[in-house]
């Protein structure tokens, strides 16, 4: 998100300059005086500026340095009018990076907001990121890493959003890590978990003898965060009253332990993930709106796995080489069909479920020097299997349902019944005997079909369970696991 | 529509495509555009009447960032004398100056709310 102040008391010429500047992913603020700005620019990381020379309660580059102190650092255009003196020379004096004439042409506008943009964009990309454990390379993913290291510079706070297990708080300590808090503390408070009753004490602190059982001062986990890092995660599972709690605590930067007369001072960033739509809690009443707008200064959308394509390959790579590493293990690779199987699989669970996938293989075959489809988790197994027999098979029962009568005109019941349900057998057949391997075990741990079971059917197709008659076979020759 | 004031066009307003400049404004600011126009119109040429010089020099700098929408480059001429005029408290000098930016501006925000401002109005 590209966020830009208009510091103008000219509301139209402000509201043109907003909605020539308007795009999807820019969000545009317009502060009418100074003091509007003072405010804007205290809570808000902007990454362009556009400030009028004259304002009503005075000289609009007076606000210059404290706009290039932010911590985004913007860029700032200054806008000139009648009766300034050279635009190119305030520009300068004032650090900005550009200058507008207001007398100037929409098209003029539009070309300096888009060249500080571009400026800006090059800037950044040539500063070094920290990804901590971040991996991938799918535009998708570059582009939040972008936003996260832009985050990350300046102080506003930052929402995490994705969905369970896309690796929300490895952003979270991410923005840390690339912050100008990173020698201070990131502290973790997990929302799901806390409890209501334990929560002031906890979060806040006591004084000794502020209820039975204080028998000491102690200090609260968010004092831990003073200077430092607070991440929220799982913001979403906050009760109404704790996120009033926040809420005040966001806003004021103070707060007062149990027992104590006195107001604490923090100075925290805060950083907030939740896999469930906040604008829908908003809606249904369940997550204060206050709150919301408080928390989403920078939003980070994380991409689901299954969208981000062959980047499921490099974290997987990623993690095996880290798990190995972790267990003493030699180094293991992924055999082709896996690959194949890791591209096609939905992952559900995402990044998380990926690496428990990883864990449960290697874990399971400690000395393999590659890790085969054999090594899966049973139920992947037979989510792989299910996707051969889609594709063996030439039809799956979804596509049966959709074309009840695709071979012909319709027969009696029985009689259809009998040919899908050999067509689906075969299928199923073909697709055990190759992931089985010849394995009669392993074909029948799969299948959960008794020995005889099995064997009638391999009778009533001709099949064995080391090879295929390859006059049968409908399917597409796979490659084979190495 | 077409208008039936080509007898009374200033000559700046001659070659100008309103068309362009309408496209430029952003539909949804067209009504501001001319609310601005006639209010600021209306500051200058009050200020002008009561002597006014630092009123001139603020109504005449917000009239001239509304010109760089109309492609007539003539305004901000008259609106750069008319401030420098105020900045000199010599407003008698800007008598011709504000005169034809009153015709100008006058004529251009006439036409443009009886061709409307939506593109492709007229």
């Amino acid at each position: 998100m590209i966020r830009i102040c208009i510091i103008d008391d000219d509301e139209f010429f402000a509201r043109l300059l907003a909605s020539l500047l308007s795009g999807p992913e820019v969000e545009t603020t317009i502060a009418g005086d100074m003091a509007q700005a003072s405010g804007l620019l205290a809570e808000t990381d902007f990454d362009v500026v556009f400030l009028d020379v004259r304002l009503p309660d005075g000289n609009g580059l007076d606000l210059a340095p404290r706009i290039k102190e932010q911590p985004s650092a913007p860029e700032l255009i200054i806008m000139t009018g009648l009766g300034d003196p050279d635009g190119a020379e305030l520009a300068i004096r004032s650090g900005a990076w550009d200058y507008i004439q207001k007398t100037g042409t929409p098209e003029g506008l539009q070309l300096s907001f888009k060249r500080a943009l571009e400026f800006r964009r090059n800037k950044e990309s040539s500063l070094p990121v920290e990804r901590r454990g971040i991996v991938g390379q799918n535009p998708r993913l570059a582009e939040v890493i972008r936003q996260m290291a832009t985050a990350a510079r300046s102080s506003a706070n930052v929402l995490i959003l994705g969905e369970t297990g896309t690796g929300k708080e490895g952003f979270a300590r991410a923005v840390h890590a690339n912050s100008p808090r990173r020698s201070k503390n990131y502290v973790v408070v997990d929302c799901a978990s806390l409890q209501e009753a334990l929560v002031g004490s906890d979060l806040f602190g006591h004084r000794k003898g502020a209820f039975t059982g204080a028998i000491s001062d102690k200090a609260g986990v968010l004092q831990r965060a003073d200077g430092g890092t607070l991440f929220l995660d799982e913001i979403s599972e906050l009760s109404l009253e704790l996120q009033k709690s926040f809420l005040r605590l966001l806003e004021t930067r103070t707060f007062r332990p149990l027992g104590d007369t006195r107001e604490v001072r923090l100075d925290f960033r805060l950083i907030c993930a939740s896999n469930r739509s906040l604008t829908d809690m908003v809606a249904a009443g369940t997550f204060r709106e206050d709150l919301y707008y408080r928390i989403r200064a920078a939003v980070l959308q994380l991409p689901p796995l299954r969208e981000i394509g062959d980047d499921v390959l490099l974290i997987a790579a990623h993690h095996l080489e880290r798990i190995c590493r972790d267990s003493g293990l030699r180094p293991k690779a992924l055999s082709s069909e896996l690959k194949t199987f890791f591209l096609e699989y939905g992952w559900p669970g995402n990044v998380r479920e990926l690496i428990h996938v990883l864990e449960a293989m290697v874990a399971s075959a400690p000395d393999h020097e590659m890790l085969v489809p054999a090594l899966l988790p049973q139920e992947l197994r037979i989510q792989m299997l299910r996707t051969r027999v889609g594709r063996t098979g030439g039809q799956d029962v979804s596509c049966v349902q959709e074309q009840p009568h695709s071979a012909g005109p319709l027969g009696s019941w029985s009689k259809y019944k009998k040919q899908e349900q050999e067509r689906v057998e075969l299928a199923y057949l073909d697709g055990l005997i190759q992931e089985c391997g010849g394995d009669l075990k392993r074909a029948l741990g799969i299948s959960g079909l008794s020995p005889s079971r099995l064997y009638g059917l391999l009778s009533k197709y001709g099949r064995t369970l080391g090879a295929r008659s390859s006059n049968r076979y409908r399917g597409t020759p796979r490659e084979e696991d190495a | 529509m077409e208008m039936n004031m080509k007898e009374s066009m200033p000559e700046e307003c001659r070659g100008v495509d309103f068309n362009q400049a309408v496209d430029r404004l952003p539909g949804h600011l067209g009504e501001l555009f001319l609310t601005a126009g006639e209010q600021r119109l209306a500051d200058l040429d009050k200020a002008m009447a009561s002597g006014n010089a630092p009123a001139v020099m603020d109504a005449a700098h917000s009239l001239a960032s509304i010109t760089g929408l109309l492609p007539i480059r003539e305004l901000e001429v008259y609106a750069r004398e008319i401030y420098a005029a105020g900045e000199r408290n010599e407003l008698t000098t800007a008598k011709n100056a504000h005169e034809r930016l009153d015709i100008v501006m006058g004529w251009v925000l006439a036409r443009l709310r009886i061709r409307g401002t939506a593109p492709n109005a007229s």
